[in-house]
C-alpha cells in the first residue's frame, strides 16, 4: 500500500521541490538573476600575479551572490582589443605599469576615464567629468591645476566607474659587497625609471663598471624610433628634465621653463654641456630636435608630441617651444621625454631619420652621462662614462647583460657577475635571494604602476551606480595585495590618481573600507535580491 | 641522376614555399598585435596606422602575401620590428654564435655515440656492458634536453662552480672574431657544449649498436676473426660498415640541431638565432620569427637533399631512378 502511494506521488516531487524552492524568491520579488561575468586578466606569461589577484578579488564579489568566468587574455590581446579595442565584455582585473609620464595626472584622470579617450576601456563616459578633465590641462598655474584635479577625482569618486585595487612594488638588488648608493634616487630621480642602477652609485671594488644583469635587448640607439626615455637611452642621451619621487618635474638639460603664454613655453639651457664628440650642446641643437619631430611625427613618440607647433631660438641656450594648444603637461610628458640631438650629426642625414640605423652609422651620440661602447645582440650593451657631464658618475660604464631568462639573472647575481638586477626577476625572489646572501641586498621601491579593476560600464548591471558601489566595497585590496601579489603591492587609495603621486592625489577622499555585509545591504536597499541558492538577482522591473 | 637532383631541387622549393606561407598566415591569424606596448604607451590610432603601414601589416592578407613573396624573392625579408634593422644583419652573428656549440656538438656526439655504440655492440649479448649501454642510452634519450641542461647547470655551475652559467663570455673580455680563440670563451662553451654532445649521444648509441650487432654475425667478420687479427681491429671492421645509416642520420641531424639546441640556448642564455627565435615569437617580431624560420626550413630541405645524394655514395646497391 505504502510503496503504491509512493509510486503514484513519485511525479509530483520533482514540481513540489521547484515550488517550494521558488517560494522565497516569489516572496522577494526577484527580477532576472544576474548572469555570470567575464573576468579578463592578463594570461601567466605575465606572471602568475594577474591571475591570483583576480581569483581572490573575484572570491569576495562571489559573496554577494555573483559567479565569474576567468578570462586569461595575453598582453597584447588585452592591449589591442579590451584597452584600446572597446572589447570588455564584463570586468578586468590587470595593471598599468609605472611609466613616468604617469606622474602626470592626466594620464589617470583622461586618458583612462574621459569619454571617447582612446584608453577609456571601461567604456565610462561623463560629459561634466569630461570637461574638468580636459579643462585641468589647459590651467599651466600649477596650485590652480592641483585644485582642478582635485575636484576631478572628487567627481570620479562619487561615481566609481572603475578603481584602483593595488600598487605596484618594485625591487632592487644589488652586490653590496661591490657597490654602495645604489638605490639613492639622487641625482636621478626615482620615476625616472624606479628600479634601475643610479648615476650615484660609487664601486667599493677596483672593478669600476656596473654589470646590469636584465633580461632583454634593447632595441635600438636611435631616438626617433623608440620611446626613449622609458628605455635605455636615457643614460645617452639628456632629456630637458626629469620627474621626481613628487611628481614634480625638475631640471635637468634644462636649468629652468615658464609659460610666457599659454601656449609659449620659454627654456634654458644648461651652461657648458658637450656632446659626446665634443661639440657645445645649443638651443640650435633643442630647436632642430623639437622641430624634426614636429615634421617627422615619429609614431613611437605620437602620443607626447601631437600638441607641439615649433620651436625657435631665442639666444645660445634659451628658445621658445610653441604648443597647439594650451597643455600644462607638456612639462611633465615632453620635457622628460624628448633627447637633444646633435643637429651637426643628424642635419645631413638623407636617409629616413626614424629608421636610421644610429650604431651603423656611428651616430649613436648624445650629451648623457655615459657613451655609447658596443651592442652585441642579445647579448651585451656597453657604454663608457662620459666624464664632461655634468653629473657623470663616479664609476667607469654600464654594461647591460642580456640574459634572458630568470635563472641565468639569479647565476648572474650569484656569481658576482651581475652587480645589479631590477624587475626582471619577481620581487619576492630578488627578495629570498637578499636574506640568504649577505653580499647581497635588497630594496623595495613602491611605485605608482597600479592594478585595476574595470567594468564595462555601457552594461548591465554596472550600468547601475549601486552596483558599482557594492562592488567597490567588497573589493579585497588587502588579499590581492597579501595573496595576489605575495605582499610585493600595497592597496591602492581612493580616486583614479595614484597616492604615490603625493601633491597630485586627492587626500580628502574618505576611505571606503572593505565590508560585504555592507555591499549586501546597498544591493538589498537597491532592489536587488537572493534566490535560495543565494544568487543574486536584479530588482523587479 | 641529373634528373633526380633536378626533381629533388624542387620539391624543395615547393617545401620552402610551403613552409614559408604557413609560417606567414599562422603569425597573421594570432591574435596579438605588434603595437600593443606602443599602444599601451598612448601612441594614436593615426601613428599606429602608419606603423603598421612601415612594417608592411596594412591592407588585405592576400595582398600582404604577395608583397612578402615579391620581397623575398629579392632576398629582402624586411627590418625586425623590435631591432629596427634588417633580419639578417641581426640573424648572422646569431647563427654563428649557433654554430659554435651545433657543428662541434653534433660531431663530437656522432663519435662518441659511434665509439661506444661499437663497444656495446660487440660486447658479450646480454652482458653488463650490453646491458648498462642500452640503459644509458635510453634514459638520456628519455629525459627532455632541458632537464639535461638545468640538471648541468645544477652540478657543474651552481654546486661545484667549475663553468659559467650562462652566456658566451664573462663581460668586458675579447671582442670581436678573436673572442672565439679564448679561454674565456671555451669556458662559456663547455657546458652548453656538453648538453648537445649528451642530446645526440643516445641515438648515435643505439644506431652503431645495432649495425654492429647485425654485422658481427657476417661471414666476413669470421673472415677477419679467422686471420687472427687482434678483438679490436674485428670490431672495427663491423663498426666500419655499420657507420652507413649514422653517416646518413648525421645530415638531417644537422639541420635539426639548429631547433634541437634551441632549448639549450635558452637554458643556458646563449645567444644564438634558437633563442633569438623564441625571443621574436614572444614579441610578434614577425620578419625575424618568419626569417628564422625561413632558415631552419632551408637547412633541413637541403639536408636531406644531401643525406639521399651522400647514400647513393656510400652504399652502391641505391640507385637514384
Amino acid at each position: 500500500m505504502t510503496a503504491t502511494i509512493r509510486r503514484l506521488a513519485a511525479p509530483l516531487w520533482l514540481p513540489a521541490s521547484i515550488v517550494a524552492l521558488c517560494a522565497p524568491a516569489a516572496a522577494q520579488d526577484l527580477g532576472e538573476p544576474v548572469p555570470d561575468l567575464q573576468i579578463a586578466y592578463y594570461s601567466t606569461d605575465m606572471g602568475p600575479m594577474y591571475e591570483q589577484s583576480a581569483r581572490v578579488i573575484s572570491e569576495e564579489w562571489s559573496k554577494l551572490g555573483l559567479g565569474f568566468r576567468m578570462q586569461p587574455v595575453q598582453f597584447s590581446s588585452f592591449i589591442s582589443n579590451i584597452m584600446v579595442g572597446g572589447g570588455l565584455e564584463d570586468m578586468a582585473v590587470f595593471t598599468v605599469g609605472a611609466d613616468p609620464d604617469r606622474v602626470d595626472p592626466h594620464y589617470w584622470l583622461h586618458d583612462l576615464g574621459a569619454c571617447g579617450a582612446r584608453r577609456n576601456g571601461a567604456k565610462w563616459c561623463d560629459e561634466a567629468y569630461t570637461a574638468m578633465v580636459k579643462g585641468q590641462r589647459e590651467i599651466v598655474d600649477q596650485p590652480e591645476r592641483i585644485a582642478a584635479v582635485h575636484a576631478a577625482q572628487q567627481h570620479f569618486y562619487d561615481v566609481m566607474p572603475w578603481w584602483p585595487a593595488t600598487n605596484t612594488v618594485y625591487g632592487i638588488l644589488w652586490n653590496s659587497k661591490k657597490w654602495e648608493n645604489v638605490t639613492s634616487p639622487a641625482p636621478v630621480a626615482a620615476h625616472e625609471g624606479l628600479v634601475d642602477p643610479w648615476l650615484s652609485a660609487r664601486p667599493l671594488t677596483d672593478d669600476r663598471i656596473l654589470d646590469w644583469a636584465h633580461y632583454e635587448d634593447v632595441t635600438t640607439y636611435n631616438p626617433m624610433a623608440e620611446e626613449g626615455a622609458v628605455g635605455w637611452m636615457r643614460f645617452i642621451y639628456d632629456t630637458f628634465a626629469k620627474n621626481n619621487a613628487q611628481g614634480q618635474t625638475v631640471p635637468w638639460a634644462a636649468t629652468s621653463w615658464e609659460f610666457t603664454d599659454p601656449t609659449t613655453v620659454r627654456i634654458t639651457l644648461r651652461e657648458g654641456m658637450r656632446f659626446h664628440d665634443g661639440e657645445a650642446v645649443t638651443a640650435d641643437d633643442a630647436v632642430f630636435t623639437i622641430n624634426k619631430v614636429v615634421e617627422l611625427q615619429p609614431p613611437a613618440m605620437s602620443s607626447r608630441i601631437a600638441n607641439l607647433a615649433g620651436a625657435e631660438k631665442i639666444d645660445d641656450l634659451t628658445f621658445n617651444v610653441k604648443l597647439k594648444a594650451p597643455d600644462a603637461t607638456f612639462v611633465t610628458t615632453v620635457l622628460t621625454y624628448a633627447f637633444i640631438l646633435p643637429e651637426h650629426v643628424w642635419s645631413g642625414y638623407a636617409g629616413d631619420m626614424v629608421a636610421r640605423d644610429v650604431v651603423a652609422d656611428g651616430a649613436a651620440i648624445g650629451s648623457g652621462p655615459f657613451k655609447f661602447k658596443s651592442w652585441r645582440v642579445n647579448e651585451t650593451h656597453e657604454l663608457e662614462t662620459f666624464a664632461d657631464h655634468f653629473q657623470a658618475p663616479a664609476y667607469d660604464g654600464l654594461r647591460r647583460l642580456a640574459l634572458g631568462q630568470a635563472d641565468a639573472i639569479r647565476s648572474a647575481m650569484l656569481a658576482g657577475t651581475g652587480d645589479v638586477a631590477s624587475m626582471v626577476l619577481p620581487v619576492a625572489a630578488m627578495s629570498d635571494l637578499a636574506a640568504q646572501n649577505d653580499f647581497l641586498d635588497f630594496l623595495e621601491i613602491p611605485s605608482h604602476g597600479t592594478m585595476l579593476v574595470w567594468l564595462n560600464n555601457q552594461k548591465e548591471p554596472f550600468t547601475d551606480p549601486a552596483f558599482r558601489k557594492a562592488l567597490r566595497m567588497a573589493t579585497s585590496k588587502e588579499r590581492a595585495a597579501i595573496e595576489g601579489w605575495l605582499g610585493f603591492a600595497v592597496p591602492a587609495g581612493e580616486g583614479p590618481v595614484p597616492t604615490q603621486l603625493g601633491m597630485w592625489h586627492n587626500a580628502d577622499l574618505p576611505t571606503i573600507p572593505f565590508d560585504v555585509e555592507a555591499a549586501r545591504k546597498v544591493l538589498a536597499d537597491a532592489g536587488y535580491g537572493w534566490d535560495a541558492q543565494g544568487r543574486l538577482h536584479y530588482p523587479k522591473k | 641522376m641529373r634528373a633526380y637532383i633536378l626533381r629533388r631541387l624542387a620539391q624543395s622549393v615547393l617545401v620552402v614555399w610551403a613552409v614559408t606561407t604557413i609560417m606567414f598566415f599562422m603569425f597573421r591569424v594570432m591574435p596579438a598585435d605588434p603595437t600593443a606596448i606602443l599602444m599601451e604607451r598612448g601612441m594614436t590610432e593615426e601613428a599606429r596606422q602608419a606603423l603598421l603601414e612601415r612594417w608592411g601589416l596594412t591592407g588585405t592578407l592576400w595582398d600582404q602575401y604577395v608583397a612578402y613573396l615579391g620581397n623575398l624573392l629579392q632576398g629582402d625579408f624586411g627590418s625586425s620590428f623590435f631591432y629596427r634593422k634588417p633580419v639578417w644583419e641581426v640573424l648572422f652573428p646569431l647563427i654563428i654564435n649557433t654554430l659554435w656549440i651545433a657543428v662541434p656538438g653534433l660531431l663530437l656526439g656522432a663519435a662518441l655515440g659511434a665509439a661506444i655504440g661499437t663497444a656495446v655492440g660487440w660486447a658479450r649479448r646480454g652482458g653488463r656492458v650490453e646491458r648498462s649501454g642500452i640503459f644509458l642510452a635510453t634514459v638520456i634519450r628519455g629525459v627532455p634536453n632541458f632537464v639535461i641542461g638545468i640538471a648541468l647547470l645544477t652540478v657543474f655551475s651552481s654546486t661545484l662552480g667549475w663553468f659559467p652559467g650562462f652566456g658566451m663570455g664573462d663581460p668586458g673580455q675579447t671582442t670581436g672574431f678573436a673572442r672565439y680563440f679564448t679561454l674565456d670563451f671555451l669556458h662559456h662553451l663547455a657546458l652548453p657544449l656538453l648538453a648537445v654532445i649528451i642530446y645526440f649521444l643516445p641515438e648515435n648509441l643505439l644506431l652503431m649498436r645495432s649495425g654492429v650487432v647485425e654485422n658481427r654475425t657476417e661471414d666476413y667478420i669470421e673472415l677477419v676473426r679467422a686471420k687472427g687479427v687482434p678483438q679490436w681491429r674485428v670490431a672495427w671492421h663491423a663498426a666500419r660498415n655499420s657507420m652507413l645509416p649514422l653517416i646518413t642520420w648525421l645530415f638531417p641531424a644537422l639541420a635539426e640541431t639548429i631547433a634541437g639546441i634551441v632549448v639549450i640556448e635558452i637554458v643556458f642564455s646563449w645567444p644564438g638565432v634558437g633563442r633569438e627565435l623564441v625571443l621574436a615569437v614572444t614579441r610578434q617580431d614577425y620578419p625575424l620569427a618568419q626569417a628564422a624560420f625561413f632558415l631552419l626550413a632551408v637547412m633541413i630541405v637541403l639536408a636531406n637533399l644531401a643525406a639521399d645524394l651522400a647514400y647513393g655514395k656510400l652504399d652502391p646497391r641505391v640507385v637514384y631512378k
